[in-house]
């Protein structure tokens, strides 16, 4: 049980206190409803590059990293299709050190042309390092553009191309700053051992007194259901063929989710998983294989990713997973493999929860999904799952015509 | 009153803080093999660890001690592979075996409640693995099929190859794993390092987490209860070979757009009297985001996306390294900017108030480090398996806290020389 309080300032910023005595540190989360998904489709990317702009100065202080480096503390950021996040972690003593930083980002960037042009290229670097020079590194957005037509979902954070980034202008920073980083489109997170009241003074005399903006109302192209199976078939220089396949699941609210997860621990997650034990070991048809699913807010997807093994082809691959699901639909789970793939989540949450950075993050996480205080109900809701409700959804997810494949094949046999 | 925004908050240092790390409980099992244990935090979590003195410097052929470490759950005398897994995963429980340079370490965590069904598991794991064959050769053709997509990357390659120059390709640190290692290696290799290795005589348990005197004794029940036989071992002793090619390129990928720059020498270990402020200059230089060769070559230039340098120290031998990516355009640039930082650390002393800051960071990132149970061990862990006592950990901060500008100087000077580097770049 993970206790806390939450208040909203006048100007519509949401704020989520957790108290914890028995840290000297604090932690101060800052989320923003923004992704990925939220980007023009010719101006892809722009949300993650917008967050290293976030690091390069705001309207009354030069440096974001500096002070807050002074003050011991650690911060990062990520970006997401759906959300992006902002986090520090310093002692308790200089948290006015981070709200100062913090605030003023939120009330207005530098807007440098410095920054932008250096991070332009920072970002293109990291793109080349994740997705261009590796070999399977392009995998992602052709399942992203296989499985999504209309949904923004269709492109990952990094961007479609590079010229997208390469293309952003200062103008197109100042409009994206106004539109989504505002105070009622975001939620503060703090952690520590400060009591409600404290937080509520801090948190008005650094965010009070910022303009409130106006609230980004998301109005997202659904994607239609899926009618029929897709496939393509890339060839690229790589050693050895891989299997990726895809099939559309409930969003992150909708009934089927949690059903959904569960599926994943128990077709994909660890040695003992049906999966790995069935195509890695006993058939050997794969060298890995996993199964995971995309956690996303909007209609996700699941996900089996494997690396063909030698000497097997990828048509006996793919029909050796398409048995797998063909088993798990006839003959359904049995009620311990139901119980192991409840307890590993259970546990999952329990660590997570150690870190005090973590649970500000997820505290953050569920005020946007609609109240804080659904992370209290998490494990709740996966204890309610039954096998029969799973198979169910298992059924209504493995549907020939809701399955995306992509066969990734060497243009070489590996040379050995 | 309005806020005046342009005005920082008054910072608290935490160069003025007082650092102690928690105190350590001590039990010696029946069989005198020591536990060491902390109970703290408020999950009902646990992390074991089971150290032995079977890292890579132990081994006699290569690839051993991580094929070893990699099968040790693959089946014992009385359980399948899949009847392991199985158990441990059912209570949602993880166990990592890993094979580092000096020691392995199997790594349990779980939920508290559930050790009672998983330590048999473990000490069955430990005393009585069997290596099948028929999981051995799986493993190989898997090993083998990863290792061939990993050298396609220019970073791993670039990892492998600095290493190798470094300490020599014979020297255990500077070894390396190729293709035929991995198909060389048989069942009975696996079994001869474990019984060799893998002995109660000179393990070490560490747990941390929401524990008691109920978890000791659990402890105390199963593993103290095991024979502990001394297996006579003979001292080991390699001599570091360094590649004398001191600057090398490599073609690894004729279409790669990147290249991975890796910048390194050997250093001192943790037992001289240098290593605790050559942790300070490494920080100033590379060792975090606001270093001088991150501001320089990502804030500043945009060549990569992101450099650091950082120290590998380890029982019997360190080094320092300095590694990133970047445009393959760029290459030439950013080696030569490396070493112009190299060369301003040798040439002018840090300014008083960026030595403040690292001193603030370094401390205040060890303030976030002694809060949770586990980090808490791991400082600890690591303290003992250097042979150090809580002294040394008291006399490092101090160092943290006070070392001057002008010893960090004198520092640079002697260890930031270029020609004792060896430049290594992999496209």
């Amino acid at each position: 049980m993970i206790q806390f309080d939450k208040f909203t300032l006048d100007n519509g910023l949401r704020v989520i206190v957790h108290q914890d005595t028995t840290t000297p540190m604090v932690a101060v989360n800052l989320l923003y409803d923004v992704g990925a998904r939220d980007e023009n489709p010719e101006m892809t990317g722009f949300a993650h590059l917008f967050e290293h702009l976030m690091f390069g100065g705001s309207v009354n202080i030069p440096e974001y990293d500096m002070p807050l480096q002074m003050a011991g503390g650690e911060n990062n950021a990520y970006t997401t299709n759906d959300i992006t996040n902002y986090y520090v972690q310093l002692p308790k003593q200089n948290i006015e050190t981070a709200l100062w930083l913090e605030s003023d980002r939120l009330l207005s960037l530098a807007f440098s042309k410095k920054s932008l042009d250096v991070q332009r290229k920072v970002v293109c670097e990291e793109f080349k390092e994740h997705y261009i020079n590796k070999p399977y590194g392009d995998a992602w957005k052709h399942l992203r553009a296989l499985a999504y037509k209309q949904h923004p979902y269709q492109w990952m954070t990094i961007g479609k191309e590079l010229k997208h980034v390469e293309d952003a202008q200062l103008e197109d920073v100042k409009n994206f700053f106004f539109k989504h980083y505002r105070p009622v489109n975001a939620i503060l997170c703090i952690a520590g051992n400060l009591s409600l009241e404290e937080v509520k003074a801090l948190a008005n005399k650094w965010f009070g007194t910022i303009d409130p903006g106006e609230k980004y109302v998301r109005n997202l192209p659904k994607e239609p259901e899926q009618k029929a199976a897709r496939t393509e078939t890339l060839v690229r220089d790589v050693p050895y063929d891989a299997l990726y396949k895809a099939w559309h699941i409930p969003a992150r609210l909708e009934k089927g989710y949690h059903e959904s997860d569960l599926i994943t621990e128990i077709m994909g997650n660890g040695y003992a998983s049906r999966l790995y034990q069935s195509l890695v070991k006993e058939q050997q048809i794969f060298s890995g294989i996993n199964c995971y699913h995309t956690g996303s807010l909007d209609a996700g997807l699941i996900v089996v990713e494997g690396k063909v093994k030698e000497g097997k082809t990828l048509e006996a691959a793919n029909a050796a997973v398409k048995e797998q699901i063909q088993i798990l639909l006839s003959n359904g789970i049995t009620e311990d493999e139901l119980q192991k793939a409840k307890n590993k989540i259970e546990a999952m949450i329990a660590f997570e929860d150690m870190s005090i950075l973590s649970r500000a993050n997820n505290l953050a996480f569920y005020e946007l999904l609609g109240d804080a205080a659904l992370i209290n109900d998490e494990l709740n809701q996966y204890q309610q799952v039954s096998a029969d409700s799973l198979v169910a959804m298992a059924k209504h997810i493995f549907r020939d015509e809701n399955e995306n494949t992509l066969f990734y094949k060497a243009n070489a046999p590996s040379k050995n | 009153m309005a806020l005046d925004r342009s005005l920082a908050p008054l910072i608290n240092d935490p160069v003025s803080f007082d650092y102690n790390i928690p105190p350590l409980n001590t039990t010696v099992l029946s069989n005198s093999i020591p536990l060491y244990w902390i109970n703290a935090g408020v999950q009902d979590v646990v992390e074991i660890n089971w150290v032995f003195n079977a890292g890579i410097w132990h081994e006699q052929k290569n690839a051993v001690a991580q094929a070893t470490a990699a099968q040790l759950k693959n089946g014992t005398l009385s359980r399948s592979a899949q009847q392991i897994n199985e158990s441990l995963e059912f209570y949602g429980a993880s166990l990592k075996v890993n094979a580092g340079n000096d020691h392995t370490t199997l790594t349990l965590h779980t939920l508290s409640k559930h050790l009672p069904k998983l330590l048999p598991i473990v000490l069955d794991v430990i005393l009585n693995p069997i290596f099948p064959e028929t999981e051995l050769e799986i493993h190989k053709q898997n090993a083998i099929q990863r290792l061939l997509v990993s050298l396609r990357e220019c970073e791993f390659v670039a990892n492998q190859q600095i290493d190798a120059a470094l300490f020599g390709d014979q020297f255990p640190y500077g070894r390396y794993t190729q293709k035929e290692m991995i198909e060389a290696l048989t069942s009975s290799d696996l079994k001869a390092f474990h019984q060799q290795h893998y002995t109660l005589a000179d393990l070490k348990i560490f747990m941390s987490g929401k524990v008691s005197d109920i978890e000791v004794s659990l402890l105390n029940h199963l593993f103290g209860k095991a024979t502990v036989v001394s297996v006579a071992k003979e001292s080991i002793h390699y001599d570091v070979q360094p590649n004398p090619q001191s600057v090398r390129r490599i073609d690894n990928d004729p279409n790669g757009v990147q290249g991975a720059i890796r910048i390194g020498r050997r250093l001192v270990t943790r037992k001289h009297p240098d290593f605790a402020g050559l942790v300070v200059l490494n920080t100033v230089f590379g060792g975090y985001f606001g270093s001088r060769l991150m501001s320089n070559i990502r804030e500043e230039k945009g060549f990569t996306y992101g450099i650091y340098s950082s120290i590998g120290a380890f029982v019997n031998d360190a080094s320092l390294t300095i590694h990133t990516e970047v445009g393959r355009d760029v290459i030439d640039a950013a080696v030569k900017e490396i070493y112009s930082e190299m060369d301003l650390l040798c040439n002018e002393k840090i300014d008083e108030e960026e030595l403040l800051l690292v001193k603030n960071y370094l401390l205040g990132n060890i303030l976030g480090d002694l809060d949770g149970p586990f980090s808490i061990m791991q400082r600890w862990r690591s303290l003992i398996l250097n042979g150090f006592t809580i002294e040394r950990f008291n006399e490092n901060i101090h160092t943290y806290k006070n070392i001057t500008a002008q010893e960090l100087l004198v520092l640079a000077q002697k260890y930031f020389n270029k020609k004792d580097f060896i430049e290594l770049v992999v496209v």
